[in-house]
C-alpha cells in the first residue's frame, strides 16, 4: 500500500520537483536495487532499463487506464512515460525515490493525452464507453454478473469523464491509487490545499452523477 | 460550525482528508445533525462505488508489445556511455549524487597521481644518491693507498663478495649504463664472445680483491720513465663500477687501429 513518506529531501527532476516519498512504500534497502538498475541504465545498459520497465509497467498501465479509460491510450501513455524516463535518466538522482518520479511523469503524460483527445472533441473515456472498448476487467464467471459488473464499470468511467483534468488526476491518485493527499500534491506539483479542493469537488461531482443515474434507473432503463 | 460549513467539509471527511481539528468538529456536528449524517452516508456510498473501478487484468501480449515498442524507440538513441558506474565500488551511487561521485573520483585520481609522483621522486632521489656516495668512497680509497684500500668487509672474500656480485649482477641496467658511459668516447667495435675470459664470480672476486690489496705499480720503462703515458696511448681502459661501491672492474685492452678492422681483445 503506497503512502509512507520516508524523508523530506527534494529531488531534482527534469519534469519538476517532486518530493521524497516512497510511493511504493519501499524502504531505502528496497530501493537500492532500482538505484543500481538506474545507474546501469544510465550507462546505456538496455537490460537494466528492461528490468525497470518490467518492474513498473503494470503500475503505469493501470494508472494510465484509470486516467484515460482506454487500453490503447493506456499503452501509448505507458510507452511515452518510459520513453521520457529513458531520455531523462541522466538528470535523475538515483538516491531519490524513483516511483515518485515515475508517477509524476505518467500523470503528466496522461494529462497530455487527455488534452490531445479533448482537442479532438472526444476524451478517451467517452470514446471507450461509446466503442465498448473501455472495460476489460476481471469478470465474474457468471455471465449475468459479468454484464452488471461491466455496466457498473462503464458508469464509473462516465462519472470520471465528467471531471476536469486536474480533478480526475487528483481523485484517481487519492481514491483509486491510494496515495495520501500530500503525496498526490507532490505528484501533481501543487499544494495539499489545492489537492483537497480538487478532491472535494470531484467527490461531489461523482456523487451527483451517481444520484442522477440512480434516479434515472428507478424511472426506467437508461 | 453550521450545516453549510459542514457540508463543504463532508466530501473530505469521508476520505479522511481533513486535519484532526476539522475532523473533530465535523464528527461532533454529525452527532447532532441527521441531515448532515445522511449526506455523509451518501458520500461514503459514492466513494465506495467509485473504488469499485477495478483495474483490468491486461493480457501479457500488451506488456510484451509495450516493451518491444520501447526497445525499438530506444535502439536508435545513442547509448550514453559513462565511466562512472565502473567506479561504483569507490563511490556507491545509492549513497551520493552523481556530481558528488565525480568529485570523489576526481579527488581519488588526483591523490593517486600525487602519491605515485612522490614515490617515483623518492626512488629516483635514492638512486641518484647511491652512485655519488659510491664514487666518493672510491675516490677516497683510490687516493689513499695502503691498508685503507682494503675492503672494509671482513670474512671470506670469496663468499660475501661473490654473493654481492651475484646479487648485484641482476641489476644489469646500471652497470651497462656506466659501462656505456666509460666506453662511449672510444666507440668500441663489436666484441667476439670467444675472446671473453670466462671466470666464476668467486674467481672474479678473488682477482679484484688481490688487485685492490696490491695495487698495480705504475709501470716504468728501461729509462725509469712512467709508462702511463704509453699505456694510455696503447691500451684501452674500461672501468665498470659495480653496484657495490667497493668493487670496480677495470679492463685493459690493447687499442687497435680501427682502420685495420681487427677486434678488441678483452682480458
Amino acid at each position: 500500500m503506497p503512502g509512507e513518506i520516508m524523508d523530506m529531501a527534494l529531488m531534482s527532476d527534469p519534469i519538476g520537483p517532486i518530493g521524497p516519498m516512497r510511493l511504493d512504500g519501499g524502504t531505502t534497502e528496497e530501493t537500492a536495487p532500482i538505484a543500481r538498475l538506474i545507474v546501469r541504465a544510465k550507462a546505456g545498459d538496455a537490460t537494466a532499463f528492461d528490468q525497470i520497465i518490467l518492474s513498473h509497467q503494470r503500475k503505469v498501465i493501470a494508472l494510465a487506464w484509470r486516467m484515460l479509460g482506454n487500453q490503447d491510450d493506456a499503452r501509448d501513455a505507458a510507452q511515452e512515460t518510459f520513453l521520457r524516463i529513458y531520455r531523462n535518466l541522466n538528470k535523475f538522482d538515483p538516491t531519490q525515490d524513483f516511483s515518485g518520479w515515475l508517477y509524476r511523469i505518467a500523470v503528466n503524460v496522461c494529462r497530455d493525452i487527455w488534452r490531445q483527445r479533448k482537442r479532438n472533441n472526444q476524451t478517451s473515456l467517452e470514446a471507450g464507453v461509446e466503442s465498448g472498448n473501455l472495460i476489460e476487467p476481471v469478470s465474474p464467471d457468471n455471465t449475468e454478473s459479468a454484464a452488471i459488473f461491466s455496466q457498473e464499470q462503464a458508469l464509473i468511467a462516465r462519472a470520471l469523464a465528467t471531471l476536469t483534468e486536474k480533478e480526475r488526476a487528483a481523485i484517481v491518485l487519492r481514491d483509486l491509487e491510494g496515495f495520501s493527499t500530500e503525496e498526490v500534491a507532490q505528484i501533481l506539483g501543487s499544494s495539499p490545499t489545492t489537492v483537497r479542493s480538487q478532491i472535494c469537488s470531484a467527490r461531489a461531482k461523482i456523487k451527483a452523477f451517481r444520484e442522477r443515474w440512480l434516479k434515472r434507473s428507478k424511472r426506467g432503463p437508461a | 460550525m453550521n450545516c453549510t460549513q459542514i457540508e463543504k467539509l463532508i466530501p473530505l471527511y469521508v476520505g479522511e482528508d481533513l486535519k484532526p481539528r476539522e475532523a473533530g468538529q465535523v464528527r461532533r456536528h454529525l452527532e447532532s445533525c441527521p441531515n448532515c449524517r445522511q449526506l455523509t452516508t451518501e458520500f461514503e456510498e459514492s466513494r465506495n462505488w467509485l473504488r469499485h473501478f477495478a483495474t483490468p487484468q491486461f493480457d501479457e501480449t500488451i506488456f510484451d508489445g509495450l516493451r518491444d515498442a520501447l526497445h525499438q524507440e530506444i535502439a536508435p538513441m545513442q547509448p550514453r556511455s559513462s565511466w562512472l558506474p565502473r567506479f561504483d565500488w569507490l563511490a556507491p551511487a545509492q549513497f551520493m549524487p552523481a556530481w558528488n561521485r565525480r568529485v570523489v573520483l576526481a579527488g581519488s585520481i588526483a591523490l593517486l597521481i600525487l602519491v605515485s609522483g612522490f614515490v617515483i621522486y623518492l626512488s629516483r632521489r635514492e638512486g641518484s644518491n647511491q652512485p655519488n656516495q659510491a664514487n666518493r668512497k672510491m675516490a677516497t680509497t683510490d687516493s689513499t693507498p695502503g691498508p685503507r684500500n682494503q675492503p672494509e668487509k671482513t670474512g671470506q672474500p670469496g663468499q660475501d663478495d661473490a654473493a654481492a656480485i651475484n646479487s648485484r649482477s641482476v641489476r644489469k641496467r646500471p652497470i651497462a649504463g656506466r659501462f656505456a658511459a666509460k666506453a662511449r668516447p672510444t666507440a668500441l667495435p663489436p666484441v667476439q664472445t670467444d675472446d671473453l675470459v670466462s671466470v666464476t664470480a668467486s674467481q672474479l672476486t678473488d682477482l679484484i680483491s688481490s688487485t685492490i690489496e696490491s695495487p698495480i705499480e705504475p709501470p716504468v720503462n728501461n729509462d725509469g720513465n712512467d709508462l702511463d703515458v704509453e699505456r694510455d696511448r696503447d691500451m684501452l681502459r674500461i672501468e665498470i663500477q659495480t653496484a657495490d661501491p667497493k668493487i670496480r672492474i677495470i679492463w685493459f685492452a690493447p687499442k687497435v687501429d680501427s682502420s685495420s678492422g681487427s677486434e678488441i681483445h678483452m682480458k
